[in-house]
C-alpha cells in the first residue's frame, strides 16, 4: 500500500482539464525505440522500480470544490502490448500508461501530470532500469540524480517573484489550416527519421540553430499549402519553452510555458528572411526577463481571489469556452531537444521520439545521438505540410530520410 | 523496405499508400505500428441498447395512439425503458470502481423511483420507504466493506461523508413533515450515527487532510 498524498495542480496543469476533449485528449506519447524486442516481464519489473522513484506519477486526478487535484491512486501501474492509438484518452485511474510493441517502449501521459521533459525523465529511468535488468548492467541510478522531493516540487511557485513587470501579449487571429478533416477523432502519426548531424550541418550553413531552422522550414511549408488570400492573417506557431533551461529546476512536473510566434507573410521572403525573423523573435521571447515576467503574470492570475472561488465545474466550463474561442495559433511545434543517457545504453537504444495530441496538427521533435525524429500528429486527411517539409529537407541535401506512420 | 518513388523516401506504414502523397506503394511486411481494433464490445452493446430503447419507444407510442388514444400508458413504458438504460449506463461507467458505482446507482434508483412516484399520482412511497432503505442498505454495505473485507476504504472517504448525510435525510424530512413513516427514518438515522461514530473513531485524523484536499482554494 502506497503512502497516500495529494498535490495541488501546478500553474500550467490547472487549465488543462478544461481543454481536454475527444479530439485533443492532452495526452502525449514518448517513445523509446530499442535495438531489440521488448521483454514484457522485465519491463513490468522496471516499471515498478521506476514508480517507486517517481511516486507523484502514480496519482489520479480528482475534482475538489474549487480546483482539481492529484491524489495517490491505489491502482497498480502495469505494462501491456500497445493496442490503442497514440495519445488516446487514458482509461482507468492512472494518468499515464506504459505499453510496448516490438522494439518500442511507449509512455502515454496526461499533460496534467507532467510536461514532455518531465515525462522524459520518467521514461529514461524506466528504460535504464529495463536495460539494466535485461543486459545485467547497473547504471540506472545515474539517469536522474535529483531527490524525490526536488522531482515533485511545483517550480512555478518556487521561481515566481511576483514582480511588477507583467506581460499579457496581444496576438492577432492567426491563419487556420484548411485541409479536409478525418471522420474519426483519432489523429494519424507520421514520423520522419533524419540524421541529426545532417540537419545540424544545414542549419549551420544558414547560421542558426536546428530549432530555428526547422521552425523556418515548417513555416515555409505552411505558406506553400495556403491560399494566398488567407495569408493576410499571420501564421502562429505555438512553441512550448522548457523553463528548466532558464531556471535551475529538477522538477518532473509541468514547468513550461508556451510562446506564440506569429509570422506575417511577405511574398518576397526567402527562407533566410524567415530565419532572420525567427532568430530575433526567439531571442526576444525566450530571454530570461521575458520568461520571468510571463511566470509572474500567470502566477498572479492564479492568485486572483475572484477566479479562485468559482466552483470547479464552472471554472472548467468557462475556461473551456474561452480556450475554444482562442484563434491565435496555426499549429504547435515542440522541440524536446537532445536526450542524454549514460553512454553504455547507446548500444541498446536506437532513438527517442514523441508525439502530442492536438486539434489540428502538431509537430514534436526529439534527438538522441545522431537520430533526429520528428513526429506529426494530424487530424487531416491529406498531409501536405508534412510532404512539403520532407521535400524541402530532401532538396536541401538531406540523404537519410525514412517515413514511419500508423496510417491505414 | 517499401519505398515511395514520388517522395523519394523509405516508408514503413500499415496501409498500401504513401503517408505523404498517397501514391500506391508496396505493403510494409512488418510495420512498426500495430493494427488497432476500433470499437470495443461495450460500445457495441451500448449502441444495441440505444437502438432497442428507441425502437421500442416508437412502437409503443404508435400502438398507444392507435389502440387506446385516451390512455397515456406509453409514458410509463418509456419511463421504464429509460430507467433500465440509466441503470445499465451506471454499470458500464462504474464497472471498475464498485463504491462509486454503488453510490451513483443509489442516487439513480432514488431519482427514478421519485419520478415514478410522481407519475402514478404522488403517494410518497419513494421518500417513505425507498430512500431510507437505500440509505440503510448502502450503510450496511459500507460497514461490511470496512470490517469484513480488506477493502481500501480510504479511497472512498468522500462517499462516506456524503452517505452519512443521506442517512440522516429521512429523519430531517420526517421532522419537516415531508415523510410520514417514522420507523425506517429512525433506523436510517441510527445507521447514520453508527457510520459517523466509526468515521470519528477510525478516520478523524484524516478529516482535516480530506477537507483541505477537497476545499483548497
Ligand atoms: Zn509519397
Amino acid at each position: 500500500m502506497r503512502e497516500k498524498r495529494w498535490y495541488k495542480l501546478d500553474n500550467s496543469a490547472k487549465i488543462i482539464p478544461s481543454m481536454t476533449n475527444n479530439l485533443n485528449t492532452n495526452v502525449f506519447r514518448l517513445v523509446c525505440s530499442l535495438k531489440e524486442k521488448v521483454e514484457a516481464d522485465k519491463l513490468a519489473i522496471a516499471l515498478k522500480m521506476t514508480c517507486e522513484e517517481f511516486p507523484m506519477f502514480t496519482c489520479k486526478m480528482k475534482s475538489g470544490l474549487f480546483w482539481h487535484y492529484l491524489e495517490t491512486s491505489s491502482s497498480e501501474p502495469f505494462v501491456e502490448e500497445d493496442h490503442v492509438y497514440p495519445c488516446s484518452k487514458l482509461d482507468g485511474d492512472l494518468l499515464f500508461k506504459v505499453t510496448y510493441y516490438k522494439n518500442r517502449i511507449n509512455l502515454d501521459m496526461y499533460h496534467v501530470l507532467a510536461d514532455g521533459n518531465g515525462a522524459l525523465e520518467f521514461l529514461k529511468y524506466l528504460v535504464a532500469c529495463y536495460l539494466d535488468l535485461v543486459y545485467g548492467l547497473s547504471h540506472h541510478d545515474k539517469v536522474n540524480t535529483a531527490s524525490i522531493y526536488a522531482r515533485e516540487s511545483d517550480d512555478f511557485k518556487k521561481f515566481s517573484k511576483f514582480g511588477k513587470k507583467k506581460v499579457y501579449d496581444k496576438y492577432k487571429s492567426a491563419y487556420k489550416l484548411k485541409f479536409p478533416r478525418k471522420e474519426n477523432t483519432v489523429g494519424d502519426v507520421i514520423e520522419v527519421h533524419l540524421s541529426a548531424s545532417e540537419i545540424k550541418r544545414i542549419a549551420h550553413e544558414c547560421d542558426c540553430t536546428v530549432t530555428v531552422y526547422l521552425t523556418a522550414v515548417l513555416i515555409r511549408s505552411i505558406v506553400q499549402c495556403a491560399h494566398v488570400g488567407d495569408l493576410k492573417k499571420p501564421i502562429g506557431i505555438i512553441v512550448p519553452i522548457d523553463l528548466r533551461g532558464i531556471f535551475p529546476s529538477q522538477t518532473v512536473r509541468n514547468f513550461f510555458y508556451t510562446v506564440n510566434i506569429q509570422y506575417e507573410y511577405r511574398e518576397e521572403d526567402t527562407l533566410l528572411d524567415i530565419i532572420k525573423f525567427l532568430k530575433e523573435k526567439f531571442s526576444e521571447k525566450f530571454s530570461k526577463e521575458n520568461l520571468q515576467a510571463l511566470l509572474d503574470s500567470y502566477m498572479s492570475l492564479e492568485k486572483l481571489l475572484l477566479l479562485r472561488i468559482i466552483p470547479n465545474f464552472l471554472k472548467d466550463f468557462i475556461l473551456g469556452i474561452i480556450t475554444g474561442f482562442r484563434n491565435t495559433e496555426t499549429m504547435g511545434f515542440s522541440n524536446l531537444g537532445v536526450v542524454e543517457m549514460p553512454e553504455v545504453y547507446s548500444d541498446y537504444i536506437c532513438a527517442f521520439s514523441g508525439v502530442m495530441s492536438t486539434v489540428d496538427l502538431h509537430l514534436t521533435t526529439m534527438t538522441y545521438n545522431d537520430e533526429l525524429r520528428f513526429s506529426f500528429m494530424s487530424h487531416f486527411v491529406t498531409n501536405e505540410i508534412e510532404r512539403n517539409m520532407v521535400k524541402f529537407l530532401k532538396d536541401a541535401g538531406i540523404e537519410k530520410c525514412k517515413i514511419v506512420s500508423n496510417k491505414e | 523496405m517499401a519505398k515511395c518513388n514520388k517522395c523519394n523516401v523509405e516508408v514503413d506504414t500499415r496501409g498500401e499508400r504513401c503517408p505523404l502523397c498517397a501514391a500506391k506503394i508496396e505493403k510494409t511486411i512488418d510495420p512498426t505500428y500495430p493494427t488497432i481494433k476500433t470499437t470495443s464490445t461495450w460500445q457495441f452493446i451500448k449502441r444495441i441498447m440505444i437502438i432497442f430503447v428507441l425502437c421500442t419507444s416508437i412502437i409503443v407510442v404508435f400502438l398507444n395512439g392507435f389502440l387506446t388514444p385516451n390512455m397515456k400508458w406509453s409514458v410509463f413504458v418509456i419511463a421504464a425503458l429509460l430507467s433500465m438504460y440509466t441503470v445499465f449506463l451506471g454499470i458500464v461507467k462504474g464497472r471498475k470502481r464498485i463504491l462509486s458505482m454503488m453510490f451513483y446507482m443509489s442516487f439513480a434508483i432514488l431519482a427514478i423511483t421519485f419520478i415514478w412516484d410522481r407519475l402514478i399520482g404522488y403517494k410518497g412511497w419513494s421518500l417513505n420507504y425507498v430512500l431510507p432503505s437505500v440509505a440503510i442498505g448502502y450503510g450496511v454495505f459500507l460497514l461490511i466493506l470496512r470490517f469484513v473485507s480488506h477493502f481500501a476504504i480510504e479511497n472512498y472517504r468522500g462517499y462516506i461523508y456524503l452517505h452519512i448525510l443521506l442517512e440522516f435525510l429521512p429523519l430531517v424530512m420526517y421532522v419537516k413533515n415531508v415523510v410520514t413513516f417514522e420507523p425506517l427514518a429512525l433506523v436510517s438515522a441510527c445507521f447514520g450515527t453508527i457510520n459517523l461514530l466509526v468515521l470519528l473513531l477510525f478516520d478523524f485524523s484524516h478529516l482535516k487532510n480530506d477537507l483541505g484536499m477537497r476545499l483548497h482554494i
